[in-house]
């Protein structure tokens, strides 16, 4: 080698883990004000008249939007390093269509058995329980997916895989639903996604999922380092492939149905996430879970913001406006994969 | 040192679907020495190679690692052991170069460990010697074939094993980078390695201190680059298409496979 190449990704923007980190936190914190004073009568901050709208209505909702929003965007980036697919997500990869399908099942049951369930009137039991639901649907949807796609490893095959589990959950729930009208309103605030229904036990379970799942999925996350260098190699270098991939992908299915019997069906947020932490830093795969989580949280919260506040005092669910403006990244990740050479 | 056989296969077989990818081989790879495989496309020879590293499990016979059946080795202990770089094409990713260098280091430090000062060092080394210090920030995904092809290498290198399994590592490197390559094989032998390297170029491979001939999934050849026997086998495996010249210069002898048009 003659001429010294001058490294010309992430020291010449100087942006490190750090100060990313740093800078997603303080957005978070931002947000989380306006948050708190965003309403149906637009900006107030009059707290001491609106102390009860804000203890029992917005704070937990917008702690609620940064714990689902990190739950995705958690999810996202493991999908995407467990796949080696940059396009998986929770969403596109028929995991959180199959956590919908187990909720709508589970209000289903409620609704034959006569007790009328909704997520508006959820107790704590039946948080948990819906959680339970969510999680073994969204395990059912991944593997369905990658049962029809043969595997991971072809980035379109997988997507579109996806796409027909997702449509064949949903009309699986349509039909659930024709069977039982009265399941209708929750199901339809459920396949929105929402934040609006929020409370502080939703904030409380989906921070203890996050608890549970962001530190081990980090203490992990060599495997999906490792995976970068395709399955043989990990396994040549001493990484238990089957094993811990299976233990990651439960991890994945943890943070989806969560954050998906919680929220409803917010599309794109683990998507979006990962792609914006790699555009401004190249990091191992530790600090991108991390980062991922942060940066799903800040979605999440901005849209749910803008939900709440462009046609007050009406409200947008805000799973519209992730999906408007996710599928336009997609779009635009597609058309710039496309260019490339790969997705 | 270099006496021990660090690998033996006896017997071994593997299928894939209906088709018998290996058939019955039996090889020993001993410290020390460098072999190269060779043989046309489709003889077995990536296949051998992952048996040989215990990535495949073979449909009959055995493979012994420093005297010790390869399935019975603990995983991280037998990567330590033994390296093997795959055939290019698989790493893909946004992670940067030193990154997927310092996996090398897997073995050593252990999945739930941080590297060390000497993990550093040895990615630091097997960097230089495949010279791709300066690629180090870059993201796998934005390298040249030939950038990446020494980015992986290093991997391999940075595990700093004593047996070394490499799948066709000089794919896309240029006349200089391959000369490299060639020279940090025969200095990891030296050092009392064992070496196999799956190579497509002969003039390379009969440079090697022996070579395992392929030929559909069977061993044809196992024999010393000089071997009139060797010549003639590859030439007839190889279709006619080569044909093997010795040349000698200034005291070192030298085999050139020249095609044949």
């Amino acid at each position: 080698m003659t001429a010294v190449i001058a490294p010309r990704t992430q020291p010449a923007r100087g942006w490190t883990a750090g100060r990313l980190g740093g800078a997603l936190a303080a957005v978070a914190l931002a947000l989380l004000v306006l948050g708190l004073t965003a309403g149906s009568e637009g900006w107030s901050l009059q707290w001491a008249q609106d102390s009860d709208v804000i203890t029992a209505i917005r704070a937990p909702r917008s702690l609620g939007a940064l714990a689902a929003g990190a739950l995705l965007g958690l999810a996202g980036a493991l999908a995407q390093g467990l796949f080696r697919n940059p396009l998986a997500d929770p969403y596109l990869l028929g995991s959180a269509a199959g956590a919908g399908l187990g909720v709508v099942l589970l209000i289903f049951a409620g609704s034959v058995a006569g007790a009328g369930l909704g997520l508006a009137n959820a107790g704590w039991l039946l948080r948990i329980g819906l959680v339970g639901a969510a999680f073994l649907g969204a395990l059912a949807g991944v593997t369905l997916t990658l049962l029809l796609a043969g595997g991971a490893a072809r980035p379109l095959v997988l997507l579109l895989a996806g796409v027909v589990v997702g449509v064949l959950m949903g009309a699986v729930s349509d039909l659930l639903m024709l069977l039982s009208p009265e399941a209708m309103r929750g199901k339809q605030v459920f396949l929105l996604g929402t934040t609006g229904f929020l409370g502080w036990d939703s904030v409380l379970l989906m921070a203890l999922a996050l608890l549970l799942a962001l530190p081990l999925a980090v203490r992990l996350s060599r495997v999906l380092d490792a995976l970068v260098l395709g399955e043989a190699t990990a396994t040549s270098l001493g990484v238990d492939v089957r094993r811990l991939r299976l233990l990651l992908v439960l991890l994945m299915a943890l943070c989806t149905g969560t954050a998906v019997s919680q929220a409803g069906l917010v599309a794109f947020v683990g998507l979006v996430a990962p792609h914006v932490v790699r555009r401004v830093v190249t990091v191992r795969h530790g600090p991108l879970l991390a980062l991922s989580a942060l940066a799903g949280a800040v979605l999440l919260l901005a849209a749910d913001v803008a939900a709440r506040s462009v046609i007050a005092p009406e409200e947008l669910p805000v799973g519209v406006l992730t999906a408007v403006v996710g599928g336009m990244y997609l779009l635009l990740l597609l058309r710039r994969g496309a260019g490339a050479g790969h997705v | 040192m270099s006496e021990a056989v660090a690998l033996q296969a006896q017997d071994l077989s593997l299928n894939l679907g209906a088709r018998c990818v290996v058939d019955r081989v039996s090889v020993a790879l001993p410290a020390g020495q460098w072999v190269a495989i060779v043989g046309p496309n489709g003889a077995g020879k990536s296949s051998l190679l992952s048996l040989l590293a215990g990535l495949r499990t073979p449909a009959s016979g055995s493979v012994l690692l420093q005297g010790r059946p390869l399935a019975q080795w603990p995983l991280a202990q037998r990567a330590r052991t033994v390296a093997w770089l795959a055939q290019q094409g698989e790493a893909e990713g946004e992670m940067a170069a030193r990154d997927v260098v310092l996996l090398g280091r897997l073995p050593h430090h252990g999945l739930l460990g941080a590297p060390g000062a000497a993990d550093e060092a040895a990615v630091d080394a097997a960097m230089a010697q495949t010279e791709c210090t300066a690629l180090a920030l870059r993201r796998l995904r934005e390298l040249s074939g030939g950038e990446r092809q020494r980015v992986l290498l290093a991997r391999a290198l940075a595990v700093q094993s004593p047996v070394l399994l490499l799948d066709e590592p000089t794919t896309h490197l240029d006349a200089p980078h391959q000369r490299a390559l060639m020279r940090c094989v025969a200095q990891r032998r030296q050092q009392g390695a064992a070496v196999a390297v799956v190579l497509h170029d002969l003039t390379q491979a009969l440079a090697a201190d022996r070579v395992w001939l392929m030929q559909q999934g069977r061993l044809v050849a196992d024999a010393a680059p000089g071997d009139p026997a060797l010549h003639a086998a590859l030439a007839q495996v190889f279709g006619h298409a080569v044909a093997i010249e010795t040349l000698h210069r200034d005291g070192r002898v030298q085999h050139l496979a020249r095609p044949v048009w």
